[in-house]
């Protein structure tokens, strides 16, 4: 069975057979770290727990005596769900089975030495048979750990170890959560950008080299938590002391070998995120909003898994209150946010901001740019540190792009929250959000609290305000985030800057096909909206707008687009055929009542 | 797991003004804000390095990538329906991508990524591998050979990237990339289409993404993204991204490339020939044991099969191919030795048969099974 070759000394044949800082080096090193860490990613179950559909949790091999880590509730045999779904009974049991992943399938019996709810964590020990060439992971350091160092999480996601070998995924730690007061190790929690799935609960975090530095427990689901739809991990140095009581201590929780081959491509490229964390990291700030007595709940219709098969019906949501992101662009202090986080505008009776140094200072909304979703915040303080922009030029698809922000409040852990990804794409414009401008797109996992916060380079320099596009159509890890580029939007700034808002303009009518398909007709034009009271009557055939031929907009949409674009305020000019009869319209658009 | 087709709720974000995009061109390397001391400026520039790399990858694979627009008759009108991605295989215009991307079409239209819109027509389709075989007429196009990677010799935690139009959001044809990483090999699903022995990766790919290739980073075609796994069903457009991806790898394509350009059917996979359908047997210890039989098609040649043919409940823990034991613990083990075999190949089953009555297990052997297509539409061909 030499199939289980010590995975330390795997990794060390990797640091030396791959020194180069490419990207076949890089990926050398985490096939390196995918070897050695999933032959020693179990599965398990209670004894009880018959039916072979139940995934079980996912555990680690720790030693090769036989001692497994696994979630709080690897031994749970009886989860049984209401009407509802939601979980009636809890029993733990004391013994555990736990099954290698393919291609070995060998089944263990184990029994519980000790579990501990504090840290989502149950130890085990194999029974029977005796153990025998375990594969096992080697234990690291989280305490090392800071924001940007790589993770690379296995475990059963969706039943994968069932049948084949557990899956795994790469991300970085986005964040960490300091331990609180009479906890072990400097963290509480980590947080991390890989995808953490239903069946990696208990499974393990590792780091690029392979070494054990926490167990997961689930994803953050709360709304209104910061790190929501990130992996919730904890801490391997919180976790052992845990442990300390447990008989064999040191044989099982062994001290992690200090040191690092600074030549390996991962490494390079974690030194790189945490220098551009520390760079960027005065610019960001947190905003808190006081919305009085606004609870942020609201429902949407859409189709639901239930026990009883997908079913569409109404859905609770809970709008996420903050902290929010901000990013500092002047020493005067002019923050730019997203003015999606200023939602429920008329109901905000103050913003305050949270600058890294823990400084809590009342801000003012200087302007709203409803078109490209930005807002211009001012607070009353010099000397701050502005991030400079990447040039147009700088934003080119496949570069890194790192989503930072800081949505803490009293300045918050010291590094800011942080995912990885890089340039997507540079869309034209998503649905009529970007008319003017091309928005970014990345795969840098983002959620609402990273929303109004940097995109950044790998050096350090602002490539937008990330955006997320209606998260409950794209949903939260859909891996479509987007950035609203700064470049070519000087005049919008500038106008934010002097506290004029910007909306999207509007005609007050519809617009629909011509008979043959082409054409724009207008329809249902208001009486009272800007081009009703200039004249405009439905059934008007569109000729040309500003002087574009009406056949230059291929769309609907294109026109559209090209109307909102405008801005309230601006004027247009329309030519149309009323029954045959060329008319000619020149208005002022207004803006969409209540916007 | 659903599949990655768009839906009918995207038309109105297609057809997008051709504007020119800035101009592109290496990153700016050399110059870095003073804000960095002389060790983080090494360190930069050698990331800065590692990323024109990256930038590269992007260039070469999202030239290759394509999106498809499926055009339907609906309410008497030609209408955008659905689509998804497609990856470029030859300068003669050859495309593949899902079979449920392109199923059902009306009217085909390719849009290239230097955002020409090019009609294609149906060459050949894998309907049971959800494979689809298009061809356009378009000259001066950039294709990646599906004949150079090796998906066999993948490892998990090796990094990849994806192309395609996620939610259809790159409406002018050009290509979004994600880069993500081998989550594991020979991974199974069913359902309308199967897919055996595929690629799991954690690059993002949504509802649009469907058909588009997913590359190894020397820029290789490794095969085309034609599924998630989501925990959620999702909004209005579907479900998303888990970081659970599937692929179909190239090499499974490249095996019936020829006949799917000559219009024929692709041959049958000995899960398909053998004619029983299985899944993975547990001991009561949860220990998988093999494969329970749980449907035998009549006149297959598992159900022909001398002395006596297979039947439902029989577990098939090991299998002989051309005299090489191969070991089935899993169905997913079974499925992915068997759809790697061609017709005419011989297979031994071993098999653990319980009687009802007595309720005793004996092991017992069939041997020298030809893999032979007997379904009836065959049949009637080999007749005329």
């Amino acid at each position: 069975m030499r199939r289980f070759a010590p995975a330390a000394a795997l990794l060390l044949a990797a640091a030396a057979l791959s020194p180069a800082q490419t990207l076949k080096g890089i990926q050398a090193e985490f096939a390196e770290v995918g070897e050695a860490t999933i032959p020693a990613t179990v599965i398990v179950r209670s004894p009880d727990a018959k039916d072979p559909r139940i995934w079980g949790s996912s555990g680690v091999i720790l030693n090769a005596a036989g001692y497994v880590l696994s979630d709080a509730d690897a031994t749970l045999f009886r989860f049984d769900n209401d009407e509802e779904g939601k979980p009636t009974v809890k029993v733990h049991g004391r013994t555990a089975r736990i099954r290698l992943p393919a291609p070995d399938h060998r089944v263990f019996d184990a029994v519980v030495v000790k579990r501990d709810p504090e840290t989502d964590t149950t130890l085990l020990r194999i029974t029977d048979p005796p153990p025998k060439d375990l594969p096992v992971i080697p234990p690291g350091s989280s305490d090392r750990l800071t924001v940007g160092s790589f993770t690379v999480v296995v475990g059963n996601a969706f039943g994968t170890g069932r049948e084949g070998e557990p899956a795994l995924s790469l991300g970085i730690v986005s964040g960490l959560l300091p331990a609180g007061k009479g906890t072990a190790g400097k963290y509480q929690t980590i947080y991390t950008s890989a995808a953490v799935n239903p069946g990696n609960n208990g499974g393990p975090c590792v780091n690029a080299e392979g070494r054990l530095v926490g167990i997961i427990s689930t994803f953050e689901a709360d709304p209104k938590s910061p790190f929501r739809a990130l992996g919730i991990v904890t801490p391997i140095d919180r976790i052992r002391a845990r442990y300390r009581d447990v008989k064999d201590f040191t044989s099982i929780f062994p001290e992690p070998e200090p040191g690092k081959p600074a030549s390996r491509a991962a490494a390079l490229l974690e030194e790189a995120f945490r220098i551009a964390a520390r760079a960027a990291g005065p610019s960001l700030v947190g905003i808190t909003i006081d919305r009085g007595d606004e609870t942020g709940a609201y429902t949407v219709r859409r189709p639901v898994r239930t026990p009883r098969g997908v079913q569409v019906m109404d859905v609770s949501l809970q709008r996420y209150l903050g902290p929010y992101s901000g990013v500092v662009v002047s020493r005067e202090g002019h923050i730019l946010t997203s003015s999606m986080n200023l939602w429920g505008f008329e109901k905000i009776k103050s913003v305050t901001v949270h600058l890294p140094d823990g400084r809590a200072l009342p801000a003012k909304v200087l302007g709203r740019d409803l078109l490209h979703y930005l807002a211009m915040l001012k607070v009353e303080s010099a000397g701050l540190t502005p991030l400079p922009p990447a040039g147009p030029a700088e934003m080119v698809v496949g570069r890194i792009a790192l989503a930072m922000g800081r949505p803490f409040e009293g300045g918050g852990p010291p590094a800011p929250l942080m995912s990885f990804g890089i340039i997507g794409g540079l869309d034209r414009h998503v649905r009529e959000m970007f008319p003017e401008a091309h928005a970014i797109h990345t795969d840098a996992a983002l959620n609402d609290a990273l929303v109004g916060g940097a995109l950044v380079t790998i050096d350090g320099k602002l490539l937008g305000i990330n955006l997320l596009v209606n998260p409950d159509t794209y949903g939260r890890r859909s891996g479509i985030g987007f950035a609203v580029p700064l470049a070519g939007l000087e005049k919008s700034l500038a106008r934010l800057r002097r506290g004029r808002d910007l909306r999207p303009a509007w005609m007050g009518l519809g617009l629909e096909a011509g008979k043959d398909g082409k054409g724009i007709v207008f329809v249902n034009v208001k009486p009272d909206g800007p081009a009703g009271k200039a004249g405009i009557r439905s059934g008007d055939i569109l000729l040309s707008a500003d002087g574009r031929a009406a056949k230059e907009f291929a769309t609907i949409q294109d026109f559209v687009v090209y109307v909102r674009g405008k801005g309230a305020g601006a004027v247009l000019t329309l030519v149309v055929d009323r029954a045959g009869e060329e008319k000619t319209f020149r208005f002022a658009l207004g803006a969409r009542p209540g916007s | 797991m659903r599949r990655l087709a768009q839906t009918a709720a995207a038309v109105w974000i297609l057809a997008l003004l051709p504007v020119p995009l800035a101009p592109g061109g290496e990153p700016a390397g050399g110059k870095t804000p003073s804000r960095f001391t002389e060790e983080e400026r090494k360190v930069i520039d050698r990331a800065l390095r590692f990323e024109r790399e990256l930038v590269r990858l992007a260039e070469k694979v999202r030239a290759r990538s394509v999106t498809i627009e499926n055009w339907r008759t609906v309410g008497g009108a030609l209408r955008l329906a659905g689509g998804g991605s497609g990856v470029i295989i030859s300068s003669k215009g050859y495309i593949l991508t899902n079979q449920h991307v392109a199923n059902g079409a009306k009217r085909l239209v390719v849009v290239l990524a230097d955002h020409r819109r090019v009609e294609a027509r149906v060459v050949g389709r894998d309907q049971r591998g959800d494979v689809a075989l298009l061809r356009i007429e378009a000259r001066r196009i950039k294709y990646a050979s599906p004949l150079r990677a090796r998906p066999s010799r993948l490892r998990p935690g090796q990094w990849v990237v994806a192309t395609g139009n996620p939610f259809f959001l790159a409406a002018d044809g050009e290509a979004i990339i994600s880069l993500g990483v081998v989550s594991g090999l020979g991974r199974i699903s069913g359902g309308e289409y199967f897919y055996a022995s595929s690629i799991q990766h954690d690059a993002e790919i949504n509802p649009g993404n469907s058909g588009g290739p997913l590359w190894d980073v020397t820029g290789k075609l490794l095969g085309i993204n034609g599924r998630i796994a989501s925990n959620r069903v999702g909004g209005a457009l579907g479900p998303n991204s888990s970081g659970v991806g599937y692929t179909i790898p190239v090499d499974q394509i490249r095996a019936y490339l020829e006949e799917m350009l000559e219009g024929r059917q692709r041959p049958k996979h000995g899960d398909e020939l053998l004619g029983i359908q299985v899944v993975t047997a547990h001991d009561e210890r949860g220990e998988p044991v093999g494969v329970r039989v749980t449907k035998v098609v009549p006149g297959s040649p598992a159900a022909t099969a001398r002395p006596h043919g297979v039947r439902v409940g029989d577990v098939i823990w090991k299998i002989n191919v051309s005299g090489r034991p191969r070991e089935v613990p899993t169905a997913t083990a079974y499925y992915n030795l068997m759809s790697k075999l061609e017709e005419g190949k011989k297979v031994t089953l071993h098999i653990r048969r319980t009687d009802e009555k007595t309720k005793r297990t004996r092991s017992i052997l069939i041997a020298g099974i030809e893999l032979v297509d007997t379904s009836s539409g065959r049949r009637k061909g080999r007749g005329r």
